[in-house]
């Protein structure tokens, strides 16, 4: 692209690029408060307005957060709770976005409306929480993962993906002999390596992040994942974990500084997973939102 | 062999015929692919359409002891009594209005912050600000909240900075006209980037000569957004400004509900956290499922509409 270096014009990229670095700072500043918040000794903390970089990072709120079974044991539930939701609604996704790609499957348009449907009308909140309560799964690990089994729109995407696969590969396969379930599993699945794992990254950060699920159904707090134990640290503000035991005037200015390193280690795995959903991210958005 | 290469490249001249007999080949030659969309038919059948059936619940007088069945219909008389409650109409209006304000900023600042990223010319580092840009998008309201109390609580960030400046301390969290204003922009700072992926998207597809062209006829960069940018992204502003309207009564759950607190209800409470208060923390069951069900009932047909509109103006929809 070729453009003309008139005056007006530097002025506006000058202008433009300040913008992008303001908006950078806006964004990331939060963060980077909290970062240094978690490091960040009480009494230095008490001083200063804004947080640069603190002059004696100390790491005792995280020697804290970690030495707390509570803590430690809702990071565990919150790491099974991902990676078994990952691959359950994973599985249960694809396997049901590829029967529906064959055109000239009967019911096929039946089989696709009954799974829209449910992305347009529900029940609605009650009748979900009393269908729940009576099946059982109040307190209980399952409720996080079984009832989320396909997500409407992660299937769309799916399917469309698969659409690309060419035909040729399939009905080689079944000259050899093989069904679709055989299909399905060597040809499909392994082809589809990118679309799943970016699709396997999103539902895992919304498994990680999800607080909704516990809040209705666990009131077991040993089965909370750390999402639900953040809520009750930084929205309930309860404060049993920042300040308990005999810790009393230690922890209570240790507080701000839990809370931030709460915070930061519920943040760290998003962050981890971040490129790598980054690189498939915008073609997931783009198939998703135009081609359905 | 090149005939059979047609017939699987055109799967339209490998089944020719209709017959009914043909069907049945079909369905048992697919026998397999219906095992595979079993499990979320059958998952889908418990965890979504049951729900749609115990939503009768707002059409009787429930009790849990009785079970959906064994309780008495009373008909409309929840709905009634829901129209005839001021709170019901406060969340209603609340909800509409929160959300005209969210359509009003939110929805231009991606199409502003997508039209000024295209405009800069540094690859690395137009990408390095989007990387930084969809970041708050992966992050959840809760973390969001907690972070935005650490900055604007009274001790915190902001109004230690307003001390430091001589100023009054400023209470962002429980005053009611600053409530509106949070929920928007903490809305615009988490989602801005994420929503410049498909404006961006569009933009990627413009002609460059079209550029080049205005630049030799002497038009700023200015004139060039004017004319050539923006105008490339109508089609997929005005679908997207359409699909907007069909989420007018989703009051942003997550948010709202992570951020809000009594003393901002009159301001801030929307439909779906006073359904959730009234049914889960009230236990009035059958009343929150009548507002559930009919906020439900509002969004369907807004989003048929939506969808009708959005078909005829684009020729695309969201089914």
């Amino acid at each position: 692209m070729v453009r003309s270096k008139s005056i007006s014009g530097t002025i506006f990229d000058t202008l433009n690029i300040l913008f992008m670095l303001l908006l950078a700072a806006v964004t990331l500043y939060p963060f980077w408060h909290v970062l240094i918040g978690s490091i960040m000794p009480y009494e230095e903390s008490i001083r200063s307005v804004i947080y640069l970089f603190p002059q004696r990072p100390t790491f005792e709120a995280y020697h804290y957060v970690f030495s707390k079974d509570t803590l430690v044991g809702a990071l565990l539930v919150s790491v099974f709770v991902t990676a078994a939701g990952m691959l359950y609604q994973l599985f249960i996704t694809a396997i049901t976005a590829y029967p529906l790609i064959k055109q000239d499957l009967p019911g096929r348009t039946f089989i696709f409306m009954y799974i829209i449907f449910t992305m347009f009308f529900g029940g609605g909140l009650i009748p979900y929480y009393l269908l729940i309560k009576s099946l059982g799964m109040v307190n209980s690990l399952a409720v996080m993962i079984i009832p989320a089994a396909i997500s409407t729109y992660n299937m769309i995407v799916l399917k469309t993906f698969f659409q690309n696969i060419p035909l040729e590969l399939e009905e080689s396969a079944k000259i050899d002999g093989a069904g679709y379930m055989t299909i399905f599993f060597r040809i499909i699945l392994p082809l589809s390596v990118p679309a799943l794992t970016t699709i396997g990254l999103f539902i895992a950060v919304g498994q990680w992040n999800n607080w909704y699920t516990p809040m209705l159904f666990l009131n077991d707090k040993d089965l909370w994942p750390l999402a639900m134990v953040l809520r009750d640290i930084l929205i309930n503000n309860n404060m049993e974990l920042t300040r308990g035991g005999s810790y009393v005037s230690q922890e209570f200015m240790l507080g701000d500084t839990i809370k931030n390193a709460v915070v930061i280690v519920s943040v760290v795995p998003i962050i981890i997973v971040y490129p790598f959903i980054q690189k498939h991210f915008v073609k997931g958005v783009m198939i998703g939102s135009i081609k359905s | 062999m090149k005939e059979m290469q047609a017939k699987i490249a055109n799967p339209k001249t490998a089944q020719p015929l209709k017959a009914p007999n043909d069907v049945w080949r079909r369905i048992l030659k697919y026998r397999m692919l219906y095992v595979m969309v079993l499990p979320s038919v059958a998952f889908l059948f418990i965890f979504h359409y049951i729900p749609i059936y115990g939503a009768s619940i707002a059409f009787k007088d429930f009790w849990v002891t009785k079970g959906i069945l064994g309780s008495p219909w009373v008909g409309f008389e929840h709905f009634e009594k829901l129209f005839r409650t001021d709170k019901f109409w406060q969340v209603f209006r609340n909800t509409i209005e929160i959300n005209l304000l969210r359509l009003a900023f939110g929805f231009p600042a991606p199409i502003v912050l997508a039209i000024l990223l295209n405009e800069v010319r540094n690859r690395l580092f137009k990408r390095s600000i989007q990387t930084i840009v969809y970041l708050p998008h992966f992050i959840s309201w809760v973390t969001i909240a907690g972070i935005i109390f650490t900055l604007l609580s009274n001790e915190g960030l902001v109004n230690k900075a307003i001390i430091a400046l001589g100023g009054d301390p400023v209470n962002f969290l429980t005053s009611n006209g600053m409530f509106r204003p949070l929920l928007v922009l903490s809305g615009i700072w988490k989602e801005v980037g994420w929503g410049t992926i498909i404006y961006l998207a569009a933009l990627a597809g413009v002609n460059p000569d079209l550029y080049e062209a205005a630049t030799v006829d002497g038009a700023n960069r200015f004139k060039q957004i004017l004319h050539i940018t923006l105008p490339s992204l109508l089609p997929i502003i005005s679908i997207l400004l359409i699909l907007n309207f069909g989420s007018m009564m989703n009051g942003g759950f997550d948010q709202v509900f992570n951020l809000y607190n009594t003393m901002v209800y009159e301001s801030g409470d929307v439909i779906d956290t006073y359904v959730y208060r009234i049914g889960l923390t009230q236990g009035e069951y059958s009343v929150a499922t009548a507002i559930g069900l009919f906020l439900n009932l509002i969004n369907f047909v807004l989003l048929v509409i939506v969808n009708w509109t959005a078909k005829r103006i684009g020729g695309q929809g969201i089914y």
